[in-house]
C-alpha cells in the first residue's frame, strides 16, 4: 500500500494513480487574481486513501474539481500538470475527457442533491454510468447491475429502492445510491469531497465503514477533501494539510495528525476539542486566513504563526522532506 | 431551586400531507424532564429529528407545549404566564442560531442589532445605550469600527460574535444556543467556544446548549441530556456520561464519532431512525439495539436513576 509518501511526491512512478505537480488554479475576480491554489504537488498510490484537510478556504475543493477539470468558468489552471493513470489531464481533449470521468474517475460530493437528478428513479440514475460508458444496451443487465451495486453498499430492498425518486430516501439512503453509482464503473480514483459532513453521527459511521471496506474490495484509490480532523484520520493513509493555497504538510495519517510538525498542523490540531479527553481551553488561532488575490510574502501563515522569524515574512518555505514527511516551514525540522 | 424546570414536556404536531390524506401526528417531543442550575451549562445532543431543537423553543417559549407537568423558569409557571408577563421574563432569555447569516437582519448595522433588545425593552435613551453596545461589542471581541457595517461585510466568527453580543445586551440569566459553532471553521469554532465560556463565568449565565457534536458538548456543558427520537436517555455529568455511557444509543454514538489518530473502529449503529409518526408502546432505540431483549420490544423504560445518572434502559433494571 502506497503509505512511502516521501518516494511518491517527487518521483513519478508506476504505482501511483494520480500524481499532481506545481498546481496553481487561479480565479478571475473582480477583486482581482485569486490564487486558490498555488504550486501544490502530491501523488495517490493504488489502493490509497489520502486526505485533504483544511479550513474554508484553502483551496481545497477548488484541488478536488480540477482533478477531473469540473472547475467553473472562472477558474483557470495556470501552471502544473494533473496525471491521471499515465494521462495529463490538463492537456487532454474534452472527448478522452468524457471517456474518464464517470468510468475511471468518480466524484462524491457533501450534498447528494448536487448529483442526483430529482425527477428520475435512482437506479436508472446509476445505470446511466452503464448506458454511456460501458454501452450495455440491456436494460435487464442495467438493472442486475444497479441492484447489486445497491446491495453493495447496503441499500436495504435494493431492488425496491431502484425504483425510489431522491426525495423518498433519506440522506444517508441518497449518499449510499451516490457511491454505488460512482463505484458502477469500477473508477480508479473516487474524489470524495466532505462525503459524509451532512450526514448525522451514526450515518456518518456507517458510511466511514463502507468507503473502508471498498477500498479494501475493489483497491479504489480515494482523495477524501474534508475539513474534519477525526475523519480524515481514521480513513486516510496519508494526509496533505491545506493552509492558503499551499500543502504545509504531507505525511502519514497517524504522524500528521497527532505529531503535527507545521505550526499550522499544530494550532488545527490544538483547536480541535477532543471527545476522548477533557480539555480546559482550545488554542484558536489569531487573526483571519489571508486574502488570496493579495496573499502576504514568505510564507503565507507568518501573520498567524505564534514561531515567525523575520525570514518567514521574506521568503516562501520550500517543501522539505523531514523524516518521512514534507513540511513547508522554514523553522521545522 | 434550579433555574429552570422541566417535568414531562410533550410537542406533538400534526401534519397533513396533501388535502385528502388523514393527517399524521409526529411525536418531537416525546415527555422530557430535567433542570437546568444557575451558571450551568446542560448540553443537549441527538442526531436529526431527536428532538433537541424543539425542546429549545419549548423553554423559550417560542412555541407551545402540548402538555407538560411544569416548565418553570426563575420559579415563574411559563404556563400561566400572560404575554405581559412572558415579555417581561424573556428580558432574562436569550437565543443563538447556528446561522448568525440568516438569523441577523442583513439591512440593519451591527451596531442597531446588538441595540434592539434594549429599544424593546423600553432602556435608556439613545446614549446610555450605545455605551452598553459598545461595551459588549468589546467584550464580545469585535472590533468598534464593525458598528456601522452591515452583517454581511462580516465574517462567520465575527457574526456569531454579533449574535452573542445582541443575545447578552440585556444581561440574561438563560441561553438556549443551538448549534452555534457547527457551521464555523475548526479555530474560529475554538474562540467561540472559548468566549462563550469566559463570558458564562462572567455572566454567572446558564446555556442550554443544542448540538449534534459530542466533542463539543464535552468542552462547554456542565451534564449532558442524550436524546433519541424525543427522549432523554441519559442525563448525568458530561465527564462520566462520555467516558462510561450506560445507554447503547450512547455508547453507540460515542463509538460512531471519529476521533484523531483512532484508526480501525468499525462499529457501527445500524439501520435508520424509525418513523417518528407512530406511536411506540416500547423501547425506540430497541429496534437498533444491540442488546435488546424480550422486555425491549413489550415496554417503554422510564429513565431511572443508576449510580450518579439516569438511564432508559431495561438493562439497568
Amino acid at each position: 500500500m502506497g503509505l512511502h509518501v516521501q518516494d511518491r511526491s517527487v518521483q513519478p512512478g508506476i504505482g501511483n494513480v494520480l500524481e499532481v505537480e506545481n498546481l496553481r488554479i487561479y480565479y478571475y475576480t473582480d477583486i482581482g487574481v485569486v490564487r486558490a491554489v498555488d504550486g501544490v504537488s502530491f501523488s495517490i498510490g493504488r489502493g490509497e486513501i489520502l486526505g485533504v484537510v483544511g479550513e474554508s478556504g484553502s483551496g481545497k475543493s477548488t484541488l478536488g474539481l480540477a482533478i477531473g477539470r469540473l472547475l467553473p468558468n472562472n477558474a483557470r489552471i495556470v501552471d502544473g500538470r494533473i496525471v491521471f493513470d499515465g494521462r495529463d489531464i490538463t492537456r487532454i481533449s474534452e472527448d478522452e475527457l468524457r471517456k474518464i470521468r464517470g468510468k475511471e474517475l468518480a466524484y462524491i460530493f457533501q450534498d447528494p442533491h448536487r448529483s442526483l437528478n430529482p425527477v428520475m428513479v435512482v437506479g436508472d440514475q446509476a445505470g446511466e454510468v452503464l448506458y454511456y460508458q460501458f454501452n450495455v444496451r440491456s436494460k435487464h443487465t442495467i438493472l442486475a447491475r444497479v441492484i447489486e451495486a445497491f446491495r453493495k453498499v447496503r441499500i436495504s430492498d435494493a431492488d425496491k429502492r431502484y425504483h425510489s425518486y431522491p426525495h423518498e430516501l433519506s440522506g444517508g439512503m441518497k449518499q449510499r445510491v451516490v457511491i454505488a453509482t460512482a463505484l458502477i464503473g469500477r473508477p480508479k480514483l473516487i474524489v470524495a469531497d466532505e462525503p459524509t459532513s451532512a450526514l448525522d453521527v451514526t450515518i456518518q459511521r456507517q458510511l466511514i465503514n463502507l468507503l473502508m471496506d471498498i477500498r479494501e474490495e475493489y483497491g479504489t484509490s480515494i482523495m477524501l477533501i474534508s475539513h474534519d480532523l477525526g475523519v480524515v484520520s481514521e480513513l486516510s493513509d496519508s494526509v496533505s494539510v491545506m493552509y492558503a493555497g499551499k500543502i504545509v504538510e504531507l505525511g502519514r495519517a497517524d504522524a500528521v495528525t497527532e505529531d503535527p510538525l507545521h505550526p499550522y498542523t499544530q494550532a488545527l490540531v490544538r483547536s480541535v476539542p477532543r471527545i476522548d479527553e477533557a480539555v480546559e481551553s482550545l488554542y484558536s488561532i489569531p487573526g483571519s486566513p489571508p486574502n488570496l488575490a493579495n496573499p502576504p510574502a514568505g510564507c503565507r501563515f507568518h501573520p498567524r504563526c505564534p514561531y515567525a522569524r523575520e525570514i518567514c515574512s521574506r521568503e516562501e518555505p520550500p517543501f522539505r522532506k523531514i523524516g518521512d514527511r514534507y513540511v513547508a516551514c522554514h523553522l521545522a525540522g | 431551586m434550579p433555574l429552570l424546570e422541566v417535568i414531562d414536556l410533550y410537542k406533538y404536531f400534526t401534519i397533513k400531507q396533501g388535502l385528502l390524506a388523514k393527517p399524521v401526528i409526529l411525536r418531537a417531543v416525546d415527555g422530557v424532564s430535567f433542570n437546568i442550575e444557575e451558571g450551568e451549562t446542560l448540553g443537549l445532543v441527538g442526531e436529526s429529528g431527536s428532538g433537541k431543537t424543539t425542546v429549545g423553543k419549548l423553554v423559550l417559549r417560542l412555541i407551545e407545549p402540548t402538555r407538560v407537568k411544569k416548565l418553570e423558569f426563575m420559579g415563574v409557571d411559563l404556563t400561566r404566564i400572560d404575554d405581559r408577563g412572558l415579555r417581561k421574563i424573556r428580558r432574562y432569555m436569550s437565543v443563538v442560531y447556528q446561522n448568525p447569516s440568516s438569523s441577523l437582519n442583513p439591512w440593519w448595522t451591527v451596531g442597531k442589532i446588538i441595540e434592539e433588545p434594549l429599544v424593546r425593552q423600553g432602556y435608556g435613551d439613545p446614549d446610555e445605550r450605545r455605551e452598553l453596545v459598545e461595551a459588549i461589542m468589546e467584550r464580545v471581541g469585535l472590533p468598534l469600527e464593525l458598528y456601522n457595517r452591515y452583517p454581511g461585510e462580516l465574517s462567520g466568527g465575527q457574526q456569531q460574535r454579533v449574535a452573542i453580543a445582541r443575545a447578552l445586551i440585556t444581561k440574561p440569566k438563560f441561553m438556549v444556543a443551538d448549534e452555534p459553532t457547527s457551521s464555523l471553521d475548526a479555530s474560529v469554532r475554538a474562540s467561540i467556544l472559548n468566549l462563550m465560556k469566559e463570558l458564562q463565568r462572567e455572566f454567572n449565565i446558564s446555556y442550554l446548549f443544542i448540538s449534534h457534536d459530542l466533542a463539543t458538548i464535552r468542552y462547554i456543558a456542565d451534564k449532558v441530556a442524550v436524546m433519541y427520537m424525543g427522549e432523554i436517555v441519559e442525563l448525568g455529568r458530561v465527564d462520566t456520561v462520555l467516558r462510561e455511557p450506560l445507554h447503547p444509543y450512547t455508547q453507540g454514538l460515542l463509538k460512531s464519532v471519529p476521533k484523531i489518530g483512532k484508526k480501525g473502529e468499525r462499529f457501527e449503529i445500524k439501520g435508520e431512525i424509525p418513523s417518528l409518526t407512530i406511536e411506540y408502546k416500547h423501547c425506540k432505540f430497541s429496534s437498533r439495539c444491540p442488546f435488546a431483549f424480550e422486555k425491549c420490544r413489550a415496554g417503554r423504560p422510564g429513565l431511572k436513576r443508576v449510580g450518579d445518572r439516569l438511564v432508559a434502559c431495561f438493562l439497568y433494571d
